[in-house]
């Protein structure tokens, strides 16, 4: 179980007159993702999704609030609680000199699992993403979809329990997107968790089970896609999310 | 810490910077060919200047109608005279026809010359000497005529000079500049390296997959440190071979070397090593230090040029004639050269290299804290976004 308790983030920009402003990205964030739940963490760019989800794979600190895992904190237990997760980001890039194989190798290694069951894995993963007619080519020669495969390769090295989702399909075409997709239900059918944040508000409508909808850093909504939907009065949870912030000014 | 962590992320760093063509040029490349390529153009260079002929710099202008005495001292000196009034003749010094030029005003003479010209320095020693044989046989002439004994007068004290420098003075400029240009080789065979495995990440993207990992900071830092150290370790190795390599060939063949040639037994090979591993431990922490700041690749490389120019500065103070001493052993550059140089000379003081090794693992630690330490901090980490 994976518990947000009344996260902050602050952070400080300098302005057009190289004032600085100190901003909240992230403004008293709550929430308990439940084991094998997808909850889709949905918003506008800036609204803090990627900020949020960072803190809760322990890339970055709160500045207030606690992250807990399993009922383990960052602060004691950081790296017992990075080898549960898998953290893929549309921003985190994979290295372009090495082979999917090397790459997983070395990941496997990171967690500390064993060699024999890392080679194991790593054939089982290619197999199932059809990695294996490229496994060891350079990875920086690879398509945008090839290189989107071996990064979910790179999450399922340790068979982690919990996975955080950023972005994953942004700016990916329809076919690459949808391996995405598809990886998403497959490990929830394994049971799984998985925070998913994306601004494409069809595509968690499909997919989650919960939604968090987030705006200038702060919860506006939270359950289940019909839920808000009902709540909202609205047909889907793009109207809905419009709904609520009061629709679209100029200034936003 | 786990060393298995730090071997992984050792061996992941070393692996991205072999498969890296730009890095591998100047791990190599530059070591192997550029170096000794400058220090067997300089040794051709000073050996033209040192074995110039006397036709390079004879042509000395006069203002005045010269006598027989005059002739007969040109004459024996070889020197090539010119006659012209003093405006002629100073253009004709800034044209290059003549290389220096001498005016008379009754008994009073004038050697006018251009310090900024080797020929023209050449050319005031002439013409000195021509001078003073002239001044001689006018002394000559006048005490003999009042019945003196003038060989007594003149040569009342007897000065004779003596050369006691063992090294040509070109020589020893190239064998100062041996130590600089390793050291210089090394700190560009650490220089890309240290950017790619720290902003070069950063502007990769790749950074953040690495910090998702169950790593600690500290191991992180001390592999991708290691991965630097190896790479200027190895750049350091190519280059002592290639630019002693170069310099012991070319010894044999130019005479500016014939008096001061160095030989470099195993042990002194093995103690130059050792030192510039030292130098390497040093100059990767540095370097990994200061690209931590840089958002992407071309502003570490920026922040990175005044690095590439340091190891001159050793260049300059030793012109000025500093010897090794205990305080010199604790300034980085300035005791791996004269270390270097101490060697080279047979005379190595063993309390000096242990003070540079330990001061230099003092600084390595100190700046493997502070990445740390900067490591934990978003705005160096997230400085891409």
């Amino acid at each position: 179980m994976i518990k947000v308790e009344n996260v902050k983030k602050q952070f400080i920009k300098t302005n057009n007159k190289k004032e600085k402003i100190s901003f909240y990205a992230v403004n008293g964030i709550s929430f308990t993702a439940n084991d094998n739940e997808i909850i889709g963490i949905l918003g506008p760019n800036g609204a803090g999704k990627t900020t949020l989800l960072r803190i809760i794979a322990g890339i970055m600190n709160a500045t207030s609030g606690e992250v807990s895992i399993d009922d383990m904190n960052y602060k004691e237990n950081a790296i017992e609680i990075k080898k549960r997760i898998a953290f893929l980001s549309g921003n985190t890039k994979l290295y372009e000199r090495i082979s999917p194989y090397e790459l997983l190798k070395m990941c496997g290694r990171f967690y500390e699992v064993d060699d024999k069951e890392i080679e194991k894995r790593i054939n089982k993963i290619f197999k199932i993403l059809d990695i294996d007619n490229f496994r060891n080519n350079r990875i920086g020669n690879l398509s945008t979809g090839q290189t989107q495969r071996v990064g979910i390769a790179r999450c399922l090295i340790h068979d982690p329990k919990y996975y955080i989702l950023d972005e994953a399909t942004s700016g990916l075409d329809i076919v690459s997107s949808q391996v995405i997709l598809n990886f998403i239900k497959g490990e929830k059918e394994k049971g799984k968790t998985i925070i998913y944040s994306t601004h494409y508000m069809e595509e968690a409508e499909n997919i989650c089970d919960r939604v968090i909808l987030m705006n200038k850093g702060k919860i506006i909504a939270v359950g289940t896609p019909e839920d808000i939907r009902k709540k909202t009065k609205t047909k889907t949870l793009r109207d809905a999310f419009f709904s609520l912030i009061g629709g679209v000014k100029s200034e936003d | 810490m786990k060393i298995k962590t730090i071997f992984e992320i050792f061996k992941k760093e070393i692996r991205d910077i072999l498969r890296d063509k730009k890095t591998l040029r100047m791990m190599v490349l530059v070591p192997l060919f550029l170096f000794p390529l400058i220090i067997i153009f300089m040794s051709y260079i000073f050996e033209a200047l040192d074995s110039q002929s006397i036709n390079n710099f004879n042509n000395i202008g006069i203002n005045f109608e010269t006598n027989e005495v005059v002739d007969s001292i040109v004459n024996e000196l070889d020197i090539n005279t010119t006659y012209a009034n003093d405006e002629e003749l100073e253009l004709m010094l800034e044209d290059g026809e003549i290389n220096a030029y001498i005016t008379c005003d009754d008994n009073k003479y004038t050697i006018y010359y251009d310090e900024a010209s080797i020929q023209s320095i050449h050319a005031y020693g002439l013409a000195s000497t021509m001078l003073e044989n002239y001044k001689i046989v006018l002394q000559d002439k006048i005490l003999t005529e009042q019945n003196v004994n003038s060989n007594e007068v003149i040569n009342v004290i007897q000065v004779s000079e003596v050369n006691v420098s063992k090294t040509n003075s070109y020589s020893s400029q190239i064998i100062n500049m041996l130590p600089v240009f390793i050291i210089m080789a090394i700190t560009l065979a650490a220089t890309y390296p240290a950017i790619d495995v720290t902003a070069g990440e950063k502007e990769r993207g790749t950074l953040e997959t690495l910090l998702t990992f169950p790593i600690k900071n500290s191991e992180l830092i001390i592999g991708k440190y290691l991965a630097v150290v190896a790479s200027a370790v190895l750049s350091a190795i190519i280059s002592f071979i290639a630019t002693f390599g170069s310099f012991l060939i070319i010894q044999e063949n130019l005479s500016i070397y014939a008096t001061s040639k160095i030989t470099l037994s195993l042990s002194s090979s093995i103690s130059i090593i050792l030192v510039l591993v030292v130098y390497s431990l040093f100059i990767s922490g540095l370097t990994i230090a200061i690209s931590s700041f840089s958002k992407s690749f071309k502003e570490a490389q920026n922040a990175l040029t005044p690095v590439n120019f340091l190891p001159i500065i050793p260049m300059f103070i030793m012109m000025i004639g500093i010897n090794s001493s205990y305080l010199i052993s604790i300034v980085p550059y300035l005791n791996f050269s004269l270390a270097i140089n101490d060697i080279l000379n047979g005379n190595v003081n063993l309390i000096f290299m242990l003070l540079m090794f330990l001061s230099t693992i003092v600084y390595a630690g100190i700046m493997i804290f502070t990445i740390v330490k900067l490591y934990k901090q978003e705005k160096i980490l997230f400085s891409r976004d």
